[in-house]
């Protein structure tokens, strides 16, 4: 089975000017299955951001090589990123980036937008993708008529509409209580076991990440541990 | 990829949810644009009006007027000089080149009629004045040449004066009208004449042989203007150098004295007016220019504004796909679609504009299709022009550092 991530000695230096670089990563290695659903923990500024941001390829490593559902994507140029982020990754942020005054409905159509999905279809896989996230009775609702927790769920419906091969997201549940926070964790681990979609989801809180199957941890842009997660039960 | 179409739709759909500051922003193009196109109607309908007027003279008209004249130092102005006469006129239609001659001799006069009055230019005429002017009789006929020699009492009335006289809609022809006491028979109407270039009413006229005027009214021999036809256009500026000629001869003006008559030529006339049209429509048209070119900055102030405003949407647009010439292309067309839609409202406010001042300034105002086209063009230009740089800044944004920015 390809893995969807297979990340090696993966370096991220970031150039101050005028002062000292800061490494961010310092030789991660990494490697996703499909069907995983990975929690990546530490502590702020451990480098969890950093590494999320080249895996969903919106940057590139200083060092170290990437592939991508196995392939290589150090030569692909800013375009073909753009096509493959669009077909193959879903986005979820803490802050929801919802489009403001702008229909549920119209917020889970974007992506397809961008993908070249015809309107009808969009449509239904629009629909289809609320469904999912169990509020297909609020596509015409705007972000300013949801709770924080349906809008950020309105988010999780815009990052699977175009069916990707990984979900990632960071600190989902940042912004919210502790019940949405629970419902969120759910629903990404309903979407993983139920529909077997590739989850990674960053954050620095222990329980959120027990919804996990996996845990890696960060500290100082180092992995240094990697495990199962234990029976919910026991957290 | 997306599609034009899809493009189109996302940047409408940020446009509309920012309405009114989409609205204001079109302002400044629409102002620009009523601007340009109230200028412009304006300009063409100036020049249009000159042209019709100076044409309605008559073409190929050549005018002599006495000039001024030095008694005991103080000089008239142009037209006081009492040096036109009858024989004048007859010396110049026997030069080559001329078609046509009539003396106009006027007199202010009261003309009476049974129950009404009414004071107007008497203007005594040859009968080749309905060449040389190219106006004619609406009904009823002009006076000949034999009425002419006998210096008969006959009038042709212009519609203005047909107007006041006969308020009643009666028929004028065969009535008689007193002119300062003496009896005159009206014989023909002169068709409708308008406005002259100066503002007067050219209908408010009565015609008749210049024999009975001098004969009957003034008593004199001298004549207030010769109007000279040449037989074509070619011929003006060598009928003029001829009348210029033969005038110095008959009134003995030799060496460096000063000619008591000057000889005008229409058509310098039309060029000036038309030129003084066409440099007013200048001046309008560039302060239109500009306020458009200030609409434009306007845009592309407020495009900045809204690509800082929505970095973070920028971001999560390339997050989910979108390519840069995506980003690119939507801001253009968001700068691109208010322009144009500024223009396209500033078009139709240009046009109410120039009609409202036409009926209410009595100035003629035409708006031409190829100005509308023009100003949309111009417009356009405009949004692609100043959206091209907040575009292209939108298009740069690191999605990193967009996604992170508060
Ligand atoms: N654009 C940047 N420029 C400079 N330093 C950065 C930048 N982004 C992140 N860093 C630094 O890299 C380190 C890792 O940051 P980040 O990946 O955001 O950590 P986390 O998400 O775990 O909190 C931090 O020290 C942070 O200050
Ligand atoms: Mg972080």
């Amino acid at each position: 089975m390809t893995p969807v991530v297979e990340v090696r000695g993966l370096r991220k230096v970031y150039a101050i000017e005028g002062g000292e670089d800061v490494v961010a990563l310092r030789g991660v290695d990494l490697t996703i299955d499909p069907g995983e659903f990975v929690a990546v923990m530490g502590p702020s500024g451990s480098g969890k951001s950093t590494f999320m941001h080249i895996v969903g390829l919106l940057d590139r490593p200083t060092a170290g090589t990437y592939r991508f559902a196995g392939h290589e994507v150090s030569s692909l140029d800013a375009d073909a990123l753009a096509d493959l982020r669009s077909r193959a990754l879903g986005f979820v942020f803490q802050a929801y980036n919802l489009l403001p005054r702008t229909t549920a409905m119209e917020n889970v159509e974007l992506p397809m937008i961008y993908a070249g999905v015809p309107a009808d279809k969009r449509r239904r896989a629009a629909l289809e993708a609320l469904d999912a996230v169990g509020l297909g009775r609020y596509a015409h609702h705007q972000p300013n008529q949801l709770s924080g927790g349906q809008q950020q769920r309105v988010a999780i419906a815009r990052s699977i509409v175009n069916q990707p091969q990984l979900i990632l997201a960071d600190e989902p549940t940042g912004a919210l209580d502790t019940a949405s926070s629970e419902d969120v964790m759910a629903l990404f681990g309903r979407l993983n076991v139920e529909r077997g979609m590739t989850v990674m989801v960053v954050t620095h809180e222990a329980d959120v990440a027990a919804h996990a199957r996996r845990m890696v941890m960060f500290r100082d842009g180092n992995i240094v541990s990697d495990e199962p997660v234990r029976e919910k039960a026991l957290v | 990829m997306i599609s034009l179409a899809a493009t189109l739709r996302l940047a409408l759909q940020a446009l509309v949810r920012n309405r009114s500051r989409s609205l204001l922003t079109m302002l400044g193009v629409v102002i620009g644009v009523a601007a340009v196109i109230v200028t412009v109607a304006i300009g063409t309908g100036a020049k249009t009006s000159v042209a019709n007027q100076i044409n309605g003279l008559g073409s190929n008209l050549v005018i002599v007027i006495p000039g001024s004249v030095q008694t005991s130092g103080a000089r008239t102005g142009n037209g006081g000089a009492s040096t036109l006469t009858v024989q004048d006129g007859l010396a110049i239609a026997k030069l080559p080149g001329v078609s046509a001659v009539s003396p106009s001799v006027n007199v202010r006069a009261q003309l009476v009629t049974g129950g009404q009055n009414w004071q107007t230019t008497v203007t005594g005429v040859a009968p080749t004045y309905t060449t040389v002017r190219s106006w004619d009789v609406s009904s009823g006929r002009f006076f000949s040449q034999p009425e002419t020699d006998e210096a008969a009492k006959v009038a042709v009335l212009g519609q203005t004066v047909v107007h006041q006289l006969f308020p009643d809609g009666s028929d004028p022809i065969g009535r008689t009208v007193l002119v300062r006491g003496v009896p005159f028979t009206v014989i023909g109407l002169l068709s409708a004449k308008g406005q002259s270039g100066a503002g007067q009413d050219q209908d408010d006229t009565a015609l008749i042989p210049y024999t009975s005027a001098l004969e009957r009214l003034t008593g004199g021999t001298t004549i207030s203007t010769l109007m000279v036809s040449a037989v074509d256009g070619d011929h003006i500026e060598s009928v003029q150098s001829q009348i210029t000629g033969l005038l110095e001869q008959r009134h003995g003006i030799v060496g460096g004295k000063a000619d008591d008559f000057q000889v005008r030529n229409l058509q310098d006339i039309a060029q000036a007016a038309s030129a003084t049209a066409s440099i007013l429509g200048l001046l309008l048209a560039a302060v239109a220019a500009v306020s458009l070119l200030v609409g434009g900055i306007g845009i592309m102030n407020i495009m900045l504004v809204s690509v800082t405003e929505r970095t973070r949407e920028i971001g999560l647009r390339v997050a989910l796909g979108a390519r840069s010439a995506a980003i690119l292309r939507q801001f253009l067309i968001e700068a691109v679609v208010l322009s144009t839609g500024g223009g396209a409202i500033g078009v139709v406010f240009g046009i109410a504009g120039a009609a409202a001042i036409a009926v209410f300034a009595h100035w003629p105002s035409s708006v031409s299709v190829s100005a509308v086209l023009l100003a949309l063009a111009f417009s356009a230009a405009v949004g692609v022009f100043f959206g091209y740089w907040p575009a292209r800044k939108a298009a740069r944004l690191d999605p990193i550092s967009a996604l992170r920015f508060e």
